[in-house]
C-alpha cells in the first residue's frame, strides 16, 4: 500500500491518494481498531512485561557489554526487521540505558506507549506522564535497525532541553544525536540529520525538506542527477546532487504534540520564500491607498462579514461604489479582480485582524501570534500582500514583498513519512481524522498514577463583567489558601486585561504571552510556587513542566483557571492538564460568557436564547446542564468546520498539483 | 479569507517562470457562437478540442516558449484591464490545455500525473459503460486511412452538387410516399414482426447504419478534420456501428458542423428513397420485401432515433452546433445546479454562470425534457422487454431508473451533506433540501389528493320498459301509437303465430277428446282411465303452455311510460324472435338509468371506494346529474351494453377487430348500472353518458404507485 518513491534521492512515501472508495475503507478500518482498543492494549501489556523480563537479565550486563549487545541487535534488525523478539530486546536495553544513564526506570504504561508507536499509533498520555522518555523507546529501536528518526517537538526549547538530556542514554547504545536548531548553518543541519536520531523542531525540519526540494530543482529523478553529477550541469562540479541535501530522506518522524502539529497546523503553509521586489514606493502606495479606499466604503451597505468563518465580502453596491473611487487610478485598480481583492485585503486588515489578538507590533515589526498557541511566529508572514496591509494599517515600516519559492502544509509533508508516529495529552478527540489523514491508530495509555485532578465544573455568566469578576475572585481563594493559580486566556489582548483586573484586585501575578516570549522558561519554572498567579496564553509551557513547591502540594496543587472556551476541547484539556501532573493534586475551572467568540460564533442561536431566558442569580449565571450542552454543540459545531477545511485544504492541495502537473513536480 | 477565486493565487510560483508554448500540431480557429467571438484549439490528432475566450485567447497566443508565464499574464493583465485574467483562471486554463496536450513547457511535466491521468480516462470510460447500458462503445478500427483513399469516389456526392442530387431523389420519394401511404403503413405489424422478417431487417440494419456512419466520416474527412476511430456501440442491446468525428467541432462554420452531423441520416433518407422507387416500381417478391424493409430501417430509424434532439445521437450534435451552444446537455445540467446552488441555497461561491441569455434559456428547457424524454424511453423499452424477457426487462429498468434517476439524486445529496461548495451555506442548503424532499413527500405521501374515474356510458332503461318478443311470431299490429302513453298491461303490439294458434287448437281439441275418453272408460276399464287421466294431465299442461305463450303474442307496456318504437310502420307482417327489442316506454319524466362499462384497471376502485358519482350526457347540455345507486351488472367480461361505446361506434373502449358488430370489447369491461338521482327528461334511450365515479382522496403517491403496479403487471405475463 505505501508507494516509495524510487526514482527519488530522497526515501520518501508518494503522496498518497485517496479515491472515495479508498477514503470510506479507511474510516472503516480507523473505526474498526478503536473498537479494538482493548485487546491491543492488552496486547501491548503483553509487550511491556516480556521487555521488563528481559531488563531483568540486562541488567547485570556492563556498560562495555550492552554496548556490544545494541550492536548485535542492531545487525540483526537490520538482517530481519522489526521482529517483536528484536524489538522487545531494543526496548529492554533502552529501559537499562535509561536507568543507568538518567536514574528513570521506565514505567510498563511507557513501554506501552513506546510499544504502539512502533504499531503506527499515535498514543494519548496524559501530560507529566514522561513522554519525552518514552519516545527513546521507538526512536533507538528504529535507529538501531538503521532507519532515521526525527523527532520532532515544538519548539527549540524542548528539542535542545531533550537531546541533551538523552544524549547520555543514546551514546550508551552507540547511536548518535543530533539537534538542529534556528539559526543553525546548512553544514550543522546536515550533521545533525546524519545522526541516527535527530532532534528538531517541526517548522525547521519542514524548511529544510523545503530547502532540499529547492535544491534539487527540477532534476529531482534519480537518473537525472546522476546525468547532472556526470555532465557537471548546475554548477555543482562533480558532486551529485545528493550531496547538497540536508536530509537523508523521510524515514522516521516521532512527533511529540502530535495533535498541535498534525491537527491543529495541519493547514499552515510553510513558505520558504526570498526577497520579491523591495518596498518601491509606488507598491507601498497602493496598500495605504486601499486602506483609505475601504475607509470610504459602510458596513453591510457595501460589505458584510461572516462571522461564522471569518469571511468578508463586498456587496453588489460595494462593489460599484469601488469601481466608482478607483476610476481614473490604473495599474492594479484597473482589473475588477484585482481592484477588489485589494479591498478586501484591506477590509480584512481593518476588521478582521486586530492587534494582540493575530499579531502584535514589536520592535517596529508586525509579527504574527499564533492561535493555537498563543506564540509568536517570527518569520511567517501572511500572503497575497495582507501582511504589508496591516503594516501600512499600523503605520510601521513595510517589508518588501516576498517571493514564495516552494511550499508546503503540514498535513502534506508528514504523509510521506515511511513511519509516522506520536505522543500527545490528546488524542482522542481527533483520532478519526488522524486516522483518515495519517493512517495512524490511536490509543490511550493508562496513566502511572491515578490522577488527583478535581475538576471545579464550568461557569457560564451572560455578562463578561461578570465572567471577570468571578475569575478574580476564583484566583483570590485559591491563593488564599496557598495554591498557585495559572489563568488561560486565548489572546494577548485578553491575558492583558486579566493582568490589569488582578492588578486593580491587588494580587500580585506573571503574565506569559507572546511579548514575554523568551522568559518563557522561567515564569514557568516558578509557576508553581505558593500564591503565585500566573496569566498564560494558550502556549502556557507546553511540553514543559510546572513543578509544584511542596507547600502548593500540600495546600492542593496548582488551579487551573480557564477564562473562555477554546474551540477545541483539546485545547481546554491540555491547559487542564497543567495541574495534576504525576498523581499531583490539582484541580480546574472554566469561566465562560456567552458572547465569547467560540459561542457566538458556533453556539446555537436556539440554545443561547435558552441560555438568556433560563440565566439566575445575582450574577445571571447559566444553569450547568444548558451551559455544557451549549458549550459542545459548540465546540462540536467548530470542530466539524475546521476538520472539514483541512480536508478541503488537502484535497484543493492535491488537484491542484493534477492542474499544475505541466509545471512538473511540486513540492 | 474568501474561497472564491483569487486574482492572485498562492500556487502561482510554481508556474511563473514557465515558458509554455503552444504545441506544433495544434490549430487555432476562430469560432462565432451566439454573436460572441471564441477560440478553438485544437489538436489535429486526437480529436480533442478547447474553448477559449478572447481574453484567454491574448495570453494563448502569446505562449511562444520565449517568455515566462508571469511575463504574459502581466502582459495580459495590462492589456485587458477589466477582464484581465486572474492568475487561478490562468493556472485553470493551462491546466487544462495540458490535459488536452496541447501546451508544452520548458519543463517535463510531472510524469506520475500522465499516468494517473491515463489511468482515470480509462476507468472512467469504463464508468460510462456501466452507467449507460444503452450505448456501449467499442471501438474497432482506424478509418482514416480508408476514408482518405476512398474519399475521392465520394467527393463529387458532398457539396452542391451532391445537395441537389439528394433533393432530386428525396422530394419526389416523399411525395410518392405520401401518394401510397395507405399501401405503406396498412398492416405494419403483420408484415414487420414474423420471425423471418425480423431476420432480414437484422441482415439489413448494420449495412444500412455502416453506410451512415461513413457519412459523417466522408463529411468529417472532407472538410479536413481526421477520423480515428470507428466500432461497435451496443445500442439499446443493438450493436451498431459508429465512429467518432469530434474532430468536426473545430469546424469553423456551424453549418458545416451540422452537416457532419446530419449526414448520417441523409444518406439513410437518400438510401430510404432509392428502396421506395424500388418497391413501386417491381412485382411482388423478395426482392420488394427487401426494399420495403430496407425503406422501413433507414427513414423509421434514422429519425425517430439518430434524428432525435432529446437522445444524444446525431440529432442533438445537430441542434447544439445549429443554436451555437456547444455542450448543449452538460451545460445544462451546470447551469441547473447553478441556478440550485444561487438561488436555493445562497451559496456565494456560485459565480455568474458562463452563458448568455440565449444559452440560458435553452439549458433551462433542454435539461428536464431531454432528461424525462431520456427516462421514459428507458422505462419504455424496459417495458417492452418485460413482456417477453421478464428478467432482462427488469434488470434494464433497474439500471436504467439507477443510473438516471438514483445516482443523480444520491450525488447532490452527497454534495449538499459534504461537497465543500456548500461549506459556508450547509445549514441552509440542508434545510432547503430537506425541507423541499420533505415537503414533496407530504404531498406525495400523506396530503390527499382529488381521485376520480371517468368511464363512459349510455342511457338504459330499467328492464320492464324494454319491451322484448315474448316469443315468436309475426307481427299483426302496433295498437298503441308510437309516442303515446300507455299503462302497464297494456297491449301495444299484437302479434300472431299461425303455428302457434293452430297448436292451441289442436290441444284444446284433444283435451276434450281426452275428457270424453275418460268419461267413457272410467267405470269400464280402470287401467285404460288411468292411463287416459294421465295423458290428460299432460295435454293440460302442454295447452296451458302454449296459451300462455299465445297470450305473450300480445305484447304489453312492463310499466307506464311513453311508448316508442322505431319505424312502426315497418313492423306489420315482420317476424319477430323471442328476446327481441321492440320498443321501450319512456318512464314519465325521463330516463333514470345510465349503464357504464368500466375497464378492469378502474372496476376495484369503482366497487370499493366510490364517494359519489355524476354523469353529463353527450346530447344535453348543463350541468352534471348526481347518481343515487349503483350496481355491478353481471354481463360477459368482454360484451358491451351498445356499439355507441366502443371505438368504432365513436366511443372510447378498444373493440376486437374480429367482432364485426363493434359489441366486443378487446380488453376486459365491466358493466355498471347507475341510477340517476332524478330522471332527465330528454334522454333518449342508448345515448351516450360521461360518467365520473369520484373515490375517497388519496395521496399522489399511493396513486402513482396503483397505475404503475397495474402498468407493470399488465405487461408480465404471469
Amino acid at each position: 500500500m505505501t508507494a516509495i518513491a524510487l526514482d527519488q534521492p530522497y526515501y520518501e512515501r508518494v503522496d498518497p491518494r485517496e479515491g472515495r472508495v479508498d477514503e470510506m475503507l479507511i474510516r472503516g478500518q480507523g473505526w474498526l481498531s478503536r473498537r479494538m482498543a482493548p485487546i491491543r492494549r492488552r496486547r501491548l501489556i503483553g509487550f511491556a512485561i516480556q521487555a521488563e523480563q528481559l531488563g531483568t537479565a540486562i541488567s547485570d550486563l556492563s556498560d562495555a557489554a550492552m554496548l556490544e549487545a545494541a550492536g548485535s541487535l542492531r545487525a540483526r534488525l537490520i538482517r530481519n526487521g522489526m521482529t517483536r523478539e528484536n524489538a522487545v530486546h531494543a526496548f529492554a536495553l533502552t529501559r537499562e540505558a535509561c536507568a543507568r544513564q538518567l536514574g528513570l526506570r521506565h514505567y510498563r504504561v511507557q513501554l506501552m506507549g513506546g510499544a504502539a508507536m512502533l504499531e503506527r499509533c499515535v498514543c494519548e498520555m496524559e501530560t507529566g506522564e514522561g513522554k519525552t522518555i518514552t519516545a527513546v523507546l521507538p526512536a533507538v529501536a528504529f535507529a538501531l535497525a538503521g532507519r532515521p528518526v526525527h523527532v520532532v517537538t515544538v519548539n527549540d526549547y524542548l528539542a535542545e532541553r531533550d537531546a541533551a538530556q538523552l544524549q547520555p542514554v543514546y551514546e550508551a547504545l552507540g547511536l548518535t544525536v543530533g539537534l538542529v536548531a534556528h539559526g543553525q548553518k546548512p553544514e550543522e543541519r546536515r550533521a545533525a540529520y546524519a545522526a541516527d536520531v535527530t532532534y528538531c523542531t517541526n517548522k525547521d525540519l519542514v524548511f529544510d525538506y523545503l530547502r532540499d526540494r529547492l535544491a534539487l530543482g527540477r532534476h529531482r529523478g534519480q537518473a537525472r542527477q546522476m546525468i547532472q553529477a556526470l555532465t557537471g550541469a548546475g554548477g555543482g562540479g562533480l558532486q551529485s546532487g545528493t550531496e547538497r541535501l540536508l536530509l537523508r530522506g523521510l524515514h522516521v518522524a516521532i512527533v511529540d504534540e502530535a495533535d498541535s502539529i498534525l491537527i491543529d497546523e495541519a493547514r499552515t503553509p510553510l513558505i520558504l520564500s526570498g526577497a520579491g521586489e523591495s518596498g518601491e514606493a509606488s507598491a507601498d502606495a497602493v496598500y495605504a491607498d486601499a486602506l483609505g479606499m475601504v475607509r470610504l466604503l459602510e458596513p453591510s451597505a457595501h460589505w458584510r462579514l461572516n462571522p461564522r468563518d471569518r469571511g468578508l465580502q463586498l456587496t453588489r453596491d460595494g462593489r460599484e461604489q469601488l469601481a466608482r473611487l478607483a476610476s481614473g487610478r490604473t495599474g492594479l485598480w484597473g482589473a475588477r479582480r484585482a481592484r477588489e481583492e485589494l479591498a478586501e485585503r484591506a477590509l480584512s486588515a481593518l476588521h478582521l485582524f486586530h492587534r494582540d489578538t493575530q499579531y502584535i507590533v514589536a520592535d517596529g515589526k508586525v509579527q504574527i501570534v499564533d492561535e493555537f498557541t498563543g506564540r509568536v511566529m517570527p518569520d511567517r508572514t501572511w500572503e497575497f500582500g495582507l501582511h504589508q496591509m496591516v503594516e501600512a494599517k499600523e503605520g510601521v515600516e513595510i517589508t518588501g514583498r516576498k517571493v514564495t519559492l516552494a511550499r508546503i502544509t503540514y498535513q502534506r509533508f508528514f504523509r510521506r513519512y515511511r513511519h509516522l508516529t506520536g505522543m500527545t495529552g490528546t488524542a482522542m478527540e481527533v483520532a478519526g481524522e488522524i486516522a483518515g489523514v495519517y493512517h495512524l491508530g490511536a490509543i490511550r495509555v493508562p496513566t502511572n498514577r491515578p490522577s488527583r485532578r478535581a475538576g471545579m465544573g464550568s461557569h457560564l455568566f451572560i455578562d463578561t463583567a461578570d465572567k471577570w469578576a468571578a475569575v478574580v475572585d476564583s484566583a483570590r481563594n485559591s491563593v488564599a489558601l496557598g495554591r498557585s493559580v495559572l489563568i488561560g486566556t486565548r489572546s494577548v489582548e485578553t491575558s492583558e486585561h486579566v493582568s490589569a483586573l488582578l492588578t486593580e484586585a491587588e494580587l500580585p501575578h506573571t503574565v506569559l504571552n507572546a511579548r514575554q516570549d523568551r522568559q518563557e522558561a522561567e515564569i514557568v519554572a516558578t509557576a508553581g510556587q505558593p500564591n503565585r498567579i500566573t496569566v498564560a496564553t494558550n502556549m502556557a509551557g507546553r511540553g514543559t513542566d510546572i513543578r509544584l513547591g511542596h507547600p502548593v502540594r500540600e495546600a492542593g496543587g496548582l488551579h487551573v483557571i480557564l477564562t473562555e472556551f477554546h474551540e477545541s476541547k483539546r485545547i481546554d484539556r491540555q491547559l487542564y492538564g497543567r495541574g495534576g501532573r504525576q498523581g499531583d493534586p490539582g484541580g480546574f475551572e472554566c469561566f465562560a460568557a456567552l458572547d465569547d467568540e467560540v459561542l457566538t460564533r458556533f453556539g446555537p442561536a436556539g440554545l443561547r436564547h435558552l441560555a438568556l431566558h433560563f440565566a439566575h442569580g445575582a450574577n445571571l449565571r447559566v444553569p450547568g446542564g444548558l451551559a455544557m450542552l451549549l458549550i459542545r454543540r459548540a465546540q462540536n459545531a467548530a470542530g466539524r468546520l475546521n476538520a472539514q477545511i483541512r480536508r478541503e485544504t488537502l484535497a484543493n492541495d492535491l488537484s491542484l498539483d493534477n492542474l499544475l502537473a505541466f509545471a512538473g513536480q511540486g513540492e | 479569507m474568501s474561497e472564491t477565486e483569487r486574482f492572485l493565487s498562492s500556487s502561482w510560483y510554481r508556474i511563473a517562470a514557465l515558458k509554455p508554448r503552444l504545441r506544433e500540431h495544434v490549430t487555432v480557429r476562430m469560432h462565432r457562437y451566439r454573436g460572441q467571438l471564441w477560440y478553438v484549439i485544437g489538436d489535429g490528432m486526437r480529436n480533442r478540442v478547447h474553448r477559449v475566450s478572447p481574453a484567454g485567447y491574448v495570453l494563448v497566443a502569446s505562449m511562444d516558449g520565449t517568455r515566462t508565464l508571469d511575463d504574459l499574464w502581466s502582459a495580459a493583465a495590462v492589456a485587458l484591464g477589466e477582464q484581465a485574467p486572474t492568475q487561478d483562471q490562468v493556472i485553470q486554463l493551462l491546466g487544462q490545455l495540458h490535459t488536452n496536450d496541447l501546451v508544452s513547457g520548458d519543463v517535463p511535466p510531472d510524469a506520475r500525473e500522465l499516468f494517473e491521468r491515463q489511468g482515470q480516462l480509462n476507468r472512467s470510460k469504463a464508468l460510462q459503460w456501466l452507467l449507460n447500458p444503452l450505448a456501449l462503445r467499442i471501438p474497432l478500427i482506424d478509418p482514416n486511412e480508408f476514408l482518405t483513399r476512398t474519399l475521392p469516389f465520394v467527393q463529387p456526392l458532398i457539396g452542391r452538387l451532391g445537395g441537389l442530387l439528394w433533393l432530386a431523389v428525396v422530394l419526389p420519394a416523399l411525395l410518392l410516399a405520401a401518394k401510397y401511404w395507405p399501401e405503406l403503413t396498412g398492416n405494419v405489424g403483420d408484415r414487420v414482426l414474423p420471425p423471418e422478417n425480423l431476420l432480414l431487417i437484422a441482415a439489413i440494419y448494420p449495412v444500412i447504419k455502416l453506410l451512415h456512419e461513413l457519412g459523417h466520416g466522408y463529411v468529417t474527412r472532407a472538410h479536413g478534420g481526421e477520423v480515428h476511430e470507428l466500432g461497435v456501440m451496443l445500442l439499446v442491446l443493438l450493436p451498431m456501428p459508429y465512429v467518432e468525428v469530434s474532430a468536426s467541432a473545430g469546424f469553423r462554420s456551424k453549418w458545416t458542423r451540422c452537416f457532419v452531423g446530419a449526414a448520417g441520416i441523409m444518406v439513410e433518407l437518400f438510401i430510404a428513397a432509392l428502396a421506395l422507387y424500388v418497391w413501386l416500381l417491381i412485382e411482388p417478391g423478395f426482392v420488394r420485401a427487401l426494399a420495403f424493409n430496407v425503406m422501413l430501417t433507414a427513414s423509421v430509424s434514422s429519425l425517430l432515433f439518430n434524428g432525435n434532439p432529446l437522445l444524444r445521437y446525431d440529432g442533438y450534435y445537430v441542434l447544439a452546433d445549429a443554436i451555437e451552444v456547444p455542450n448543449l446537455a452538460l451545460r445544462g445540467r451546470q447551469y441547473w445546479s447553478y441556478l440550485a446552488r444561487r438561488y436555493l441555497f445562497g451559496t456565494p461561491q456560485a459565480r455568474d454562470f458562463p452563458a448568455t441569455r440565449g444559452e440560458r434559456i435553452w439549458f433551462l428547457f433542454y435539461m428536464p425534457v431531454s432528461t424525462v424524454y431520456r427516462i421514459s424511453v428507458t422505462i419504455g423499452i424496459a417495458l417492452f422487454l418485460m413482456s417477453k424477457y421478464l428478467a432482462a426487462g427488469v434488470l434494464l429498468a433497474l439500471w436504467g431508473v439507477a443510473a438516471g434517476v438514483i445516482l443523480p439524486v444520491l450525488k447532490g445529496i452527497w454534495s449538499v451533506l459534504a461537497a465543500p461548495d456548500y461549506q459556508r451555506k450547509r445549514a441552509r442548503a440542508v434545510a432547503t433540501t430537506f425541507g423541499l424532499v420533505a415537503v414533496g413527500l407530504t404531498v406525495l405521501l400523506w396530503l390527499p389528493a382529488p381521485l376520480h374515474t371517468d368511464a363512459e356510458g349510455v342511457v338504459w332503461l330499467p328492464d320492464d320498459a324494454i319491451l322484448r318478443a315474448g316469443t315468436d311470431g309475426f307481427v299483426r299490429a302496433v295498437s298503441a301509437a308510437p309516442g303515446s302513453m300507455v299503462t302497464r298491461g297494456q297491449v301495444v303490439i299484437e302479434s300472431v303465430d299461425p303455428e302457434l294458434s293452430a297448436q292451441v287448437k289442436i290441444l284444446r281439441g284433444r283435451e276434450t277428446e281426452l275428457i270424453a275418453k275418460l268419461e267413457s272408460v272410467r267405470f269400464s276399464d280402470r287401467v285404460e282411465a288411468v292411463v287416459t287421466e294421465t295423458e290428460l294431465v299432460a295435454v293440460r299442461i302442454e295447452r296451458a303452455r302454449e296459451e300462455h305463450r299465445a297470450a305473450l303474442l300480445d305484447l304489453r307496456a312492463g310499466t307506464d311510460g311513453q311508448f316508442v318504437m322505431p319505424r312502426p310502420a315497418d313492423a306489420p307482417g315482420r317476424f319477430i324472435h323471442r328476446g327481441d327489442i321492440l320498443g321501450y316506454m319512456l318512464p314519465p319524466g325521463g330516463a333514470r338509468i345510465v349503464r357504464a362499462t368500466v375497464t378492469q384497471e378502474d372496476i376495484d376502485l369503482v366497487r370499493h371506494h366510490v364517494r359519489e358519482a355524476r354523469i353529463k350526457l353527450v346530447d344535453r347540455l348543463g350541468g352534471a346529474i348526481a347518481v343515487r345507486t349503483m350496481r355491478e351488472v353481471p354481463a360477459g367480461r368482454d360484451k358491451l351494453p351498445s356499439a355507441a361505446l366502443g371505438t368504432t361506434g365513436g366511443g372510447a373502449t378498444m373493440i376486437d377487430p374480429r367482432d364485426e358488430h363493434g359489441m366486443t370489447a378487446f380488453n376486459r369491461v365491466f358493466q355498471v348500472d347507475l341510477e340517476l338521482a332524478s330522471p332527465v327528461p330528454e334522454a333518449g334511450f342508448g345515448g351516450r353518458a360521461h360518467v365520473r365515479f369520484d373515490h375517497e382522496w388519496e395521496p399522489l403517491g399511493v396513486q402513482l404507485w396503483r397505475r404503475a403496479r397495474q402498468l407493470l403487471l399488465s405487461r408480465v405475463e404471469i
